[in-house]
């Protein structure tokens, strides 16, 4: 059995004897995810990454305190929302990197009109998260992208189911509100 | 409002289906992993009772021991080691309690004794010791004091099954 074939227990036990092998297989399986989170609400390449490398590294100098009470994925998220909102109130607003997006939503797309739609499309939508407050926006990605469930993103944030749902019906009303408004 | 949601689930399906960039991804999973494997962590250390004679002392970092056993381990399908703790008194190995995942159907008695036979064998092999053939100088490895096959042997080592699984442990 290869490392990648393994499941997240089986990892995370053989990693936290000291087995980096294991700790590379999680490394490649949770963090291309963590770091689509992290640049979709950080609005930025680099410190997305940042906030990746920052949350993996700590995952394993403490991987002897996660014992598989929650999910190993809900965990890593834990810890790279963290990061990510330590990096948000250290650093200075910038720009979002949107033609590094398109050009990826250009390369996937059917042909080059519906490309440059649906990369317009996605800039709209990458805007329109940067309006929102950090909770509505790391609630609506956790749900809409990563499809975690309301308990899931309550523990990875720290807050109730309930807040959970107001702050994505909150959010979702406003986005829906901004790409109405997209033409 | 009416193409606003559509709008939003249409742009959403786009970010979930983008492609990753894993060539980019590539270089930060390297850096990642640059640092894991600098950030030792940091262990006690086992003094063998091997000496010359200028009373060289020789330790095995507990680090060590915790990975042969992981590696001793993950070689069955019927029992996964989930944690190893080393009791070192003075810089001697004391006790080993290893706890373990077995698989749903196994007979945990009989492999508890599997267990505890597999940590007596893997520190013998990973300290050194001679096995039941005793030292072979031929293929360089030393002759080692017996104490020290007299201290592994005094070694408890304790057996805890802490969880079953319904397939391999280690998959």
């Amino acid at each position: 059995v290869t490392s990648s074939q393994r499941s997240d227990a089986a990892l995370v036990r053989a990693a936290r004897l000291g087995d980096t092998a294991a700790f590379a297989a999680i490394v490649d399986r949770h963090g291309p995810s963590m770091r689509r989170y992290a640049r979709l609400i950080l609005g930025s390449d680099d410190d997305a990454s940042d906030a990746t490398q920052d949350a993996l590294i700590s995952a394993w100098r403490n991987i002897d305190r996660f014992r598989g009470d929650a999910a190993l994925r809900t965990w890593l998220f834990t810890l790279v929302s963290r990061r990510a909102a330590d990096l948000q109130r250290r650093r200075k607003p910038t720009p979002v990197e949107d033609e590094q997006l398109e050009d990826r939503i250009d390369a996937a797309a059917d042909n080059a009109l519906d490309g440059a739609v649906e990369g317009a499309l996605v800039r709209a939508l990458r805007a329109a998260l940067g309006e929102l407050p950090w909770p509505q926006r790391a609630t609506w990605l956790l749900r809409e992208i990563e499809g975690m469930s309301y308990e899931e993103i309550g523990e990875t944030l720290g807050m109730t189911t309930g807040s959970v749902r107001g702050h994505l019906y909150r959010g979702r009303g406003v986005l829906a509100q901004r790409m109405e408004a997209w033409r | 409002m009416t193409e606003g949601p559509e709008r939003l689930e249409r742009a959403a399906q786009l970010v979930r289906e983008q492609p990753p960039d894993t060539q980019d991804w590539e270089t930060t999973s390297r850096a990642i992993m640059r640092s894991v494997r600098a950030s030792v962590r940091p262990g006690r250390q086992l003094l063998l009772p091997l000496t010359d004679d200028r009373g060289s002392a020789t330790y095995v970092n507990e680090r060590v021991l915790r990975r042969a056993l992981q590696g001793a381990f993950s070689r069955r399908t019927d029992c996964a080691l989930s944690d190893a703790v080393l009791d070192i008194d003075d810089s001697h190995l004391t006790r080993v309690a290893v706890e373990v995942v077995g698989r749903y159907d196994t007979d945990l008695l009989r492999l508890a004794e599997e267990c505890r036979a597999l940590v007596r064998a893997t520190l013998r092999e990973t300290l050194g010791a001679p096995g039941a053939d005793g030292p072979d100088p031929a293929l360089g490895r030393p002759a080692v004091d017996p104490a020290l096959g007299r201290e592994l042997e005094a070694v408890t080592v304790d057996v805890e099954m802490v969880d079953v699984e319904l397939d391999d442990p280690n998959r």
